[in-house]
């Protein structure tokens, strides 16, 4: 009776123990490499912003039987600086190849690496398939020296840098895969070249378009600056006592300080509706009445009472209703 | 330019790039018939371990006799009955008689 009652109350107990193996996934393992290396490393700083930093990393992960498994779940390539581990590149493909990381200036200050830092760059297999890693055997690192940073003197001379070095790697992996050709005639990447040298430098083509036999580039557009120089300067005449009228006005109209140039621009506004609305009694023409009175804003932004921003919205508008009213009136 | 056995063309490039490449235009008209042959084969035997790629080529090249096989190949009488197992199982060799036929791949 009493071994009964142990067991109905460890029921629930096994229960859970079940269901938990259930609920583990099993991790797939693959046979390590026959061998493992990184053939170069090259660390560029300043190619698409200045600060930014671009690892280009030539690997050969030899396996005699291809693993069926995806290299992108299986390997990658990343970034250590000692002991903490930085950003990390899935791998594309097995064999001989290579791959960049890159880092925008924003993330390389994250990350705190600097120029000639002596990082480590590490080719790993995955833990979830290789349960145990083992330098040599299925992870192999190279510690940076100064020789691998390069850095020119402004981006396009880095950009040069990585150009020379993207046709010096072509040539290796034509050498190495036999009957690819990934150079033209001139050394420029052909198609074949361009496809595996855009996938493995994203972007290649914006900063390097030369090494491309064919490359179609962006045309440069900078957003113009503008400044309201001449509007400041205007402003500025306004002068001490009409500024004090002003807002002594603004102060006895609102009861608020600080309006002296709101009720100048009211005032100004009032005056130039005034003389509008007279020149239309006169001539009876819209586009004339306000063709005439336009003038009288550039009085108001002379003496520094009005923005020359208002000036140029109400001309603008000006000039469209007289469009509207007067040319295209003449098609009605 | 490294050395590259019979059977081994295209050995250091995953057979993922090449398919890559075999997409690009233009890319298929520029190679030979030889280099489009081993190209496809090298996608298409990307899991044969070494001594089925031995094995098969030895078959393609004639030595399709049993006593031939480890001379020609220099695999032992087991890796090549194990080699011939599996290729045979998986339709690209056939015994008929002593000798032996190779299934070519379709190019």
């Amino acid at each position: 009776m009493r071994v009964r009652n142990l067991l109905y109350k460890l029921l629930p107990l096994v229960v859970l123990v079940v269901v938990l193996f259930a609920a583990t996934p099993a991790y797939a393992t693959i046979g390590n490499p026959n061998s493992i290396y990184i053939e170069s490393v090259k660390a560029y700083r300043g190619l698409w912003e200045s600060g930014d930093m671009l690892f280009v990393v030539e690997y050969d992960l030899n396996y005699t039987v291809d693993p069926g498994e995806d290299p992108s779940d299986t390997f990658l390539v990343g970034i250590w600086n000692n002991t903490i581990k930085g950003p990390d590149m899935p791998l594309n493909y097995y064999q001989y190849n290579f791959i960049s990381v890159y880092l925008t200036a924003a993330q390389v200050v994250s990350f705190g690496y600097e120029l000639d830092d002596e990082l480590k760059v590490r080719v790993v297999g995955n833990p979830s398939y290789f349960p145990t890693l083992t330098e040599g055997a299925n992870m192999r690192t190279v510690t940076l020296t100064a020789s691998n940073w390069l850095e020119g003197g402004s981006v396009s001379e880095t950009r040069l840098y990585l150009a020379d070095w993207c046709i010096v790697l072509a040539g290796s992996l034509e050498d190495a895969w036999g009957n690819i050709t990934l150079l033209s005639s001139g050394d420029k990447l052909n198609s074949v070249g361009m496809v595996k040298f855009k996938e493995a430098i994203p972007g290649l083509d914006s900063i390097c378009p030369d090494i491309f036999q064919v490359a179609s580039t962006y045309p440069e557009y900078t957003d113009p600056v503008y400044n309201n120089t001449y509007q400041d300067t205007l402003t500025s005449r306004e002068g001490a006592r009409l500024a004090t009228a002003l807002e002594g006005l603004g102060v006895w109209v609102t009861g608020k300080n600080g309006m002296g140039s709101v009720v100048g621009g009211l005032g100004l506004s009032i005056l130039f509706f005034i003389l509008a609305g007279r020149i239309f009694i006169a001539t009876h023409s819209v586009p004339v009445a306000i063709a005439v009175s336009i003038p009288f804003l550039f009085v108001g932004n002379i003496i520094g009472i009005l923005s020359l921003t208002i000036t140029f919205i109400a001309a603008f508008m000006a000039v469209l209703m007289f469009s509207v009213t007067f040319i295209l009136g003449r098609f009605g | 330019m490294p050395y590259v056995a019979k059977g081994d063309e295209f050995s250091r490039v995953d057979p993922r790039q090449l398919n890559n490449f075999m997409r690009v235009p233009g890319f298929v008209q520029s190679l030979t018939p030889t280099q489009y042959g081993s190209m496809f084969r090298r996608i298409l035997t990307a899991g044969w371990t070494p001594e089925e790629r031995i094995v098969y080529d030895a078959v393609i090249e004639g030595y399709t006799s049993l006593d031939s096989l480890p001379v020609a190949t220099g695999l032992t009488s087991e890796q090549i009955r194990g080699a011939l197992d599996t290729l045979t199982g998986r339709g690209y060799v056939r015994q008929s008689g002593v000798e032996l036929e190779s299934k070519e791949f379709a190019l």
